[in-house]
């Protein structure tokens, strides 16, 4: 996974002193509610029915054990001692005091999150295929060029203040698991007929009251040239979208106004001004970046012994046998696998998990789970790289 | 700046109540008959269409001092008092039965889980293998 260095680190600790500063002059009546509200939607904090809310991005789904026990001591210390996983692969907390959020920014930089561009009318967090890294049928583990997406989307001058949110996913596997039709971009990886990996882009998807399916606006394209690609079609978007009406913003709204033909020829000519130029990214930074994310060692594992015991369990233990079917997921080591944890119990809202829950499975995945944690769109969380003897544990 | 209040949806002989959330914590508050506020939506005061501009003009006034935020008024009416919006704000609580934490982490051993023949956590173990 990609790590803070001391630039990122340096920059998440100024913002959140930032906000205490706003905050501070919000109570003190220096700011009105009118010009407060921008600057604490740009860091996550709405203010809805019942009380403050924190929205606090988890980039592509991917947290280690420090960081969900650091989120389970927030829930414990800020809320009421539970967190909502959400499809975006963030995390929200819905009892939070205007007065308490400097410290919870300050909290989470301290183990590298944040909440900036998790609301407002911004490029929010890039999501991506919970098992990436993981799964058995992916091209390329695709958090890279999410994490690309998220550096080249943080803080984008151009495009702090679009007509609407606009939110990007990506996915590598054979099987879309990041729901990239339901995105204001969708990036599937694909392979052309040269062998090349790029990137099929679908475009105008969504959810809400006006749920579209996205469209194909590229079949292919080159993996050098994203980012262009991208900045031409949020520059189109930009332009065009709806500013007057908050129901008709988003982006499916416009290429559904266009039509897919109409946009694509409007994001060419835009792409045009600006391809190959210098916002695509050097090959070293790419390949720095790219490097975070190289398959994780996984040594061969004899699982023939534990193999007889789970398939002994199978047999006899109905409940196990069950989980086995539905929780797992094939692995490309085949030693090792997935395994998902609902956080779907009957009667409980879909992706609440209580703090001591969050602590656990923070213990589970640093002993069994190389230390990492991915939250799904569907509102569960996933071990990654668990050896097979080991899931009789489970 | 003003703070104006929002148009309640209701009639010009609908009575209104004032609600808004605090500013510094954001609990939900309503408007009693003494122009204070309350968390008790049960000691909320209905505003007939006289003392409605007082009530809301004392409302602005602790918007503008920074005290509430996101004041509006509910018409009396059994149709938007009575709405889910009003009802899941009248609850102070979740709509739903959230999950509860217990008071003190309980450490998991996880050496008791691991398989037999493992004994150990598998990684350190097996790169130092």
């Amino acid at each position: 996974m990609d790590h803070y260095d001391q630039l990122d680190r340096a920059f998440v600790k100024a913002r959140a002193a930032q906000f205490r500063n706003q905050v501070e002059r919000r109570l003190a009546g220096a700011l009105s509610e009118d010009e407060f509200k921008p600057l604490r939607l740009q860091n996550g904090l709405y203010l809805q029915l019942h009380a403050y809310m924190l929205r606090i991005a988890i980039p592509y789904g991917v947290l280690n054990a420090k960081q969900l026990r650091g989120l389970a001591g927030i829930a414990r210390d800020f809320d009421h001692g539970f967190g909502h996983f959400t499809t975006r692969q963030n995390i929200q907390f819905n009892w939070i005091k205007l007065v308490e959020t400097p410290d919870i920014l300050d909290r989470l930089a301290n183990f590298d999150m944040h909440a900036i561009q998790t609301s407002g009318n911004c490029i929010r967090n890039v999501t991506s295929d919970p098992f990436a890294g993981a799964a058995a049928d992916e091209l390329e583990d695709p958090r890279g060029w999410c994490e690309i997406i998220r550096q080249w989307s943080t803080l984008h001058p151009e495009f702090a203040f679009l007509p609407r949110k606009f939110k990007i996913a990506v996915s590598a596997g054979a099987t879309d698991r990041a729901a990239t039709g339901f995105h204001d971009i969708g990036l599937r990886m694909v392979k052309n007929k040269a062998g090349q990996t790029g990137f099929r882009v679908l475009v105008g998807g969504g959810q809400g009251r006006t749920p579209r399916v996205a469209q194909q606006i590229a079949a292919f394209l080159p993996k050098h040239q994203l980012l262009s690609y991208l900045e031409a079609i949020l520059r189109v978007y930009n332009q065009a979208g709806r500013r007057d009406n908050i129901y008709k913003a988003r982006s499916k709204i416009l290429v559904e106004a266009m039509g897919i033909d109409a946009f694509r020829d409007a994001v060419a000519a835009e792409w045009d001004k600006i391809r190959d130029s210098a916002i695509e990214l050097p090959d070293a930074e790419r390949d720095r970046i790219l490097a975070h994310f190289a398959p994780v060692d996984l040594l061969p594992i004899s699982n023939s012994y534990a193999m007889d015991d789970i398939t002994e369990r199978r047999q006899n233990d109905r409940n196990f046998d069950h989980w086995m079917t539905r929780n797992i997921t094939a692995h490309w080591h085949p030693d090792y696998c997935s395994v998902m944890i609902s956080l779907k119990a009957i009667g409980r809202p879909p992706g609440d998990a209580s703090a001591h829950e969050m602590e656990a499975i923070a213990d589970i995945a640093e002993a069994f789970g190389r230390d990492e944690i991915r939250v799904t769109y569907e509102q569960n969380l996933i071990i990654p790289h668990i050896a097979k003897q080991h899931l009789p544990a489970f | 700046m003003k703070h104006c209040v929002k148009e309640p949806d209701m009639s010009k002989t609908d009575d209104i109540i004032l609600t808004a959330n605090r500013l510094d914590d954001g609990v939900v508050l309503w408007m009693t008959a003494t122009l204070d506020w309350t968390t008790d939506r049960a000691k909320a005061a209905k505003f007939d269409a006289d003392s409605a501009a007082i009530a809301t003009a004392r409302g602005e006034d602790d918007a503008a001092a920074n005290r509430i935020v996101s004041l509006y008024a509910v018409a009396v009416n059994g149709k938007a008092d009575q709405s889910a919006r009003e009802v899941i704000r009248a609850a102070k609580g979740p709509s739903v039965k959230p999950p509860v934490d217990r008071p003190v982490r309980s450490s998991i051993p996880m050496s008791k889980y691991f398989h037999p023949v493992m004994k150990r956590a598998p990684y350190g173990s097996l790169r130092s293998a």
